[in-house]
């Protein structure tokens, strides 16, 4: 099993042991035993490890990376915690992580609320905490904006804490709920039941049971346009103004800005005003960083938009207007990719 | 002429105390920085020191120097009430 990362490393995101951004795709040799997933934040990054267990490396002046410590490390450490987790997710300065039996854990900058601690003196929390939802609530999926957090319960409701700027005018029912000191803004939908979330800069885009698409928040670049597909949705991601829509025919749709080639329509403009159909087929995965993106199609990994710190891996610093191959120095049979603020890893593992 | 980012309203930005200067998130993973200084003497480009963005800054330019004065002469009287004290 090999891990990759590539892109903006002024942090020490990448894991590979400095500092230095790198344009070409890198293996990260201390790692841990067994990965199961991976989530890249704005300058930093966890991986879950087979047996439930947390390692970070990156970013540390929130304490974003649960060590107890906000010092910032360039190989990943093992984060102490009795907990067995199933799922992680990053934000821009904060983290999280989600238990087997679906109690959810947060730590990093608490500056705006987003962790669900009003409490004023607490605006870095440096370790694991738990985050009681409403009405003893379980948590399905947590998905972390610049300053706001959405989570998905296990039934199904979805509720935004954390900076409610751009969530105040939204056209949905909504309602304040008061708990734990913090304000949950509880999206009313009764019609359906919301499957899957995810978070732009300042914007939230979800996906219900009747294969239908909403987006709340700012709309400065169109990013919470109507989307209507025919094809199942299989997957959501979003950057900070774009969003990306894998169907089951295994096509990615994309929406939003376009000022750096985000939507891989090979132009260049503020934003598109309608959904862009990406032309690379056989799309099995893919995830958006937050002004480029990662896809991966017949053990082929493709990477296109903002390359200023070599984000897309290709050698270069230019924009990459469409998706391009990017060359991998063995064939593999399994492949997943994902996407931070500025960078991208790739776990590629032989049968 | 510059192309920006995006255009970031003051109260967007966090401050640091410490050292006199607002930051909001750059896409690279890094900040962009305007200083306190900066502001007063109505400048509006916050840049990034690991990339080439720039955001432009959004705020009362005359609202801002007014206060950053009132802030100097409270600073100044408090000095003085000091010497008066001592």
């Amino acid at each position: 099993m090999d891990l990759y990362s590539w892109g903006a490393n002024s942090h020490g995101q990448l894991g590979v042991g400095t500092f230095s951004e790198f344009e070409f795709i890198t293996l990260i040799n201390k790692k841990p035993e067994g990965i199961k997933a991976i989530a890249c934040g704005g300058g930093h990054s966890i991986i879950l490890d087979c047996s439930g267990d947390l390692w970070t490396s990156g970013w540390n002046n929130k304490g974003q990376l649960g060590i107890k410590s906000k010092v910032d490390t360039n190989l990943f450490e093992k984060i102490n915690s009795d907990c067995k987790f199933r799922s992680i997710s990053c934000g821009w300065d904060t983290s999280s992580a989600i238990t087997l039996d679906n109690r959810i854990f947060v730590w990093g900058s608490n500056n705006y609320n987003q962790l669900g601690y009003s409490n004023k003196q607490q605006k870095v929390i440096m370790e694991p905490i738990e985050l009681k939802l409403p009405n003893d609530n379980k948590a399905l999926d947590i998905k972390f904006g610049l300053r706001h957090s959405a989570i998905l319960t296990t039934t199904n409701q979805l509720y935004i804490i954390g900076s409610l700027k751009h969530f105040k005018d939204m056209k949905l029912s909504n309602k304040i709920i008061h708990h734990n000191s913090t304000e949950f803004l509880q999206i009313e939908i009764y019609e359906s039941k919301i499957r899957q979330i995810s978070s732009g800069q300042h914007h939230i885009t979800f996906l219900n049971d009747r294969n239908e698409i909403t987006s709340v928040g700012d709309n400065k670049f169109m990013q919470c346009t109507e989307v209507n597909l025919s094809n199942v949705i299989c997957k959501l991601s979003s950057g900070w103004t774009h969003n990306g829509f894998l169907t089951d025919q295994k096509e990615l749709y994309l929406n939003g800005r376009n000022n750096y080639g985000q939507l891989g329509n090979g132009l260049r403009s503020d934003f598109e005003k309608s959904l862009q159909f990406l032309s690379i087929n056989q799309i099995d995965d893919f995830e958006l960083g937050a002004e480029h993106g990662i896809l991966k199609s017949n053990g082929k990994i493709f990477t296109w938009g903002w390359n200023e710190h070599g984000n897309c891996g290709n050698g270069s610093f230019k924009d990459v207007l469409e998706p391009k191959e990017i060359q991998l120095p063995h064939e593999y049979d399994k492949i997943s990719v994902f996407a931070g603020s500025g960078f991208c890893m790739a776990l590629c593992q032989l049968s | 002429m510059t192309i920006y980012h995006d255009e970031i309203e003051i109260e967007d930005f966090e401050y640091d105390e410490d050292e006199d200067l607002y930051t909001y998130p750059c896409p690279c993973g890094d900040e962009f920085i305007i200083t306190k200084d900066e502001l007063i003497q109505g400048l509006e480009e916050a840049t990034c020191p690991s990339c080439s963005l720039v955001v432009k800054v959004i705020y009362n330019k005359e609202m801002f120097q007014k206060e950053s004065d009132l802030e100097k002469k409270l600073n100044n009287l408090s000095i003085e009430d000091k010497k008066v004290c001592n």
